[in-house]
């Protein structure tokens, strides 16, 4: 019998969990979560979990039934310490565990504004939405530091909870960090219509306390607001495999099997640099999808299988009414095909490479658009999207006409 | 004649092999399945958030969620992969004189 471990209880853990269970029912698996209770929906940290009145998030599907999975869970419990040489890793209340196998799926943290005296929310945790959410009274005026997918979202659930919303974003435009800047306009219009105050090429300086509300800085104005929201991003968790010299290079190094530069110890999950895409470009993926689907690989291989992670990276927001879905990623140095307009209720922006070859696409309320393309690239079709299917040149969305 | 329990829909053939049509009869949103020349039907709204699953991809028996990405057996219902939690509805389907009818309850 052998011993797995895995380390962290996100998506990525608990799906390793799963197929472990699944894969390798006679062995031991070990189950570390930081949090208290079951693993839980994490997307919907900056969705549901703060809308007004929310409850505590249901377990995902399976952790209700670890025991009898045969998975031991151990809640609330972080990893300290780490050998791989002697293949022991060292839990914070002192428990020394041996390992056959051990996956690293210890995710990520959210970047925090460090400002005396200034109580700025992060959203990560379910206890993070709790206090966030508990904040967010109508009336109350809401600075959202980051114009990402996180930001973009609490920023639509508190205008919804009738707060009053700005959104300081140091780019040009919004989500300029996997997406085109045409497609942050679109976003961009899509709150200001809803009420939200959008201002791009704007870096927060300092934030201040001001009796009960703080005060926001930036070069061009001073806020006074009552809540702020820090949501510029966030920094894989390498700690414990820095510690123990494994190779971390913006995010733990795997290969497409999940195999860390340790023998025996594998990663998967947002904390990974993984060879991503036909290209196998090294990227980390910030994406549930990736994280669950890639963890799947990894506990196979751990089963003594030899699987690979080959899946284009997939992710969506949601934000209003409105659903975006990225597949791939995009480059900038592409050529872009656009279906449909952007002032339509939903359209599709393909990028293709020198050879032709779709590299990604944006679909927004055009989710079918994302399975057929998934398809198409899976099977590596010579048919690719074109006129015929209402793709046409765009030449706009690399250019803004931001900021304003 | 047609049993009081049984709702008449649409003409199978206006569904051809590989393709899907969202009804509405009442309240309910039914969705009708032409897997390979046989007939399915489901609820037509995603069991995880709201979405028309008529308006995503149906491969063979898949049907995936246009939203997340979630998807169905739409000949049992049964929930394939995550996000999508609980298994899908099925109806009890049947074709009379060439029409397509639906129980529901």
């Amino acid at each position: 019998m052998k011993r797995h471990v895995i380390i962290g209880a996100g998506p990525a853990g608990h799906r390793a969990a799963l197929t472990l269970a699944d894969r390798a029912p006679d062995d031991e698996i070990v189950l570390v979560g930081a949090e208290s209770g079951l693993p839980y929906d994490r997307t919907q940290v900056s969705k549901d979990l703060i809308a007004p009145g929310a409850a505590d998030p249901a377990p995902l599907r399976g952790a209700s039934d670890y025991g009898t999975a045969g998975i031991v869970y151990r809640p609330a419990t972080r990893a300290a310490a780490m050998s791989p040489a002697e293949r022991t890793v060292t839990l914070d209340d002192g428990t020394r565990l041996g390992w056959d196998r051990l996956l690293l799926a210890t995710g990520s943290r959210p970047r925090r504004f460090r400002a005396e005296g200034v109580a700025c929310h992060v959203l990560r945790r379910a206890g993070d939405s709790r206090e966030f959410a508990s904040r967010l009274l109508k009336g109350a005026h809401l600075v959202v530091i980051g114009g990402g997918f996180i930001g973009l979202e609490a920023a639509a659930m508190a205008v919804s909870a009738g707060c009053h919303v700005t959104i300081l974003e140091r780019e040009v435009a919004l989500m300029t960090r996997v997406l085109p800047p045409r497609i942050g306009e679109v976003f961009a219009a899509l709150h200001g219509a809803h009420g939200v105050t959008i201002r791009c090429g704007e870096a927060v300086r300092a934030l201040q306390p001001a009796g009960d509300r703080v005060r926001v800085e930036t070069a061009r104005r001073e806020i006074l607001c009552d809540v702020v929201l820090c949501a510029t991003g966030i920094v894989p968790d390498c700690a414990l495999a820095q510690a123990a010299g494994l190779r971390v290079d913006n995010g733990i190094v795997v290969d497409r099997q999940c195999r860390t530069s340790a023998e025996g110890v594998f990663a998967a999950g947002e904390v990974t640099c993984h060879p991503s895409g036909p290209d196998g470009t090294p990227r980390r993926i910030e994406s549930w999808r990736v994280a669950g689907d890639q963890a799947a690989v990894a506990a196979a291989n751990m089963a003594g299988d030899d699987e690979s992670y080959e899946d284009m990276p997939w992710m969506w927001t949601d934000q209003y009414d409105a659903n975006l879905q990225v597949l791939g990623s995009f480059t900038g140095a592409g050529r872009l095909l656009l279906k449909g307009t952007f002032e339509d209720r939903s359209w599709s922006l393909l990028e293709t490479d020198q050879q032709g070859q779709p590299v990604a696409v944006a679909a927004f309320n055009a989710g079918r658009e994302i399975s057929m393309m998934r398809r198409l690239l899976r099977k590596g079709s010579g048919s690719l999207p074109g006129r015929d299917d209402g793709y046409v040149r765009f030449d706009g969305a690399h250019a803004t006409s931001l900021p304003r | 004649m047609q049993d009081a329990t049984w709702t008449r829909l649409v003409p199978a053939e206006e569904i051809g092999e590989g393709e899907m049509l969202g009804l509405e009869v009442g309240d309910h949103k039914i969705a009708v399945y032409n897997v390979a020349g046989r007939y399915h039907a489901t609820d037509n709204v995603c069991t995880h958030a709201f979405a028309l699953l008529t308006d995503g991809w149906l491969d063979d028996n898949v049907i995936e969620c246009p939203l997340h990405g979630g998807q169905f057996d739409v000949t049992t219902g049964k929930a394939l992969c995550d996000p999508v939690e609980c298994d899908l509805k099925v109806h009890p389907l049947r074709i009379v004189d060439g029409e397509v009818e639906v129980q529901l309850s």
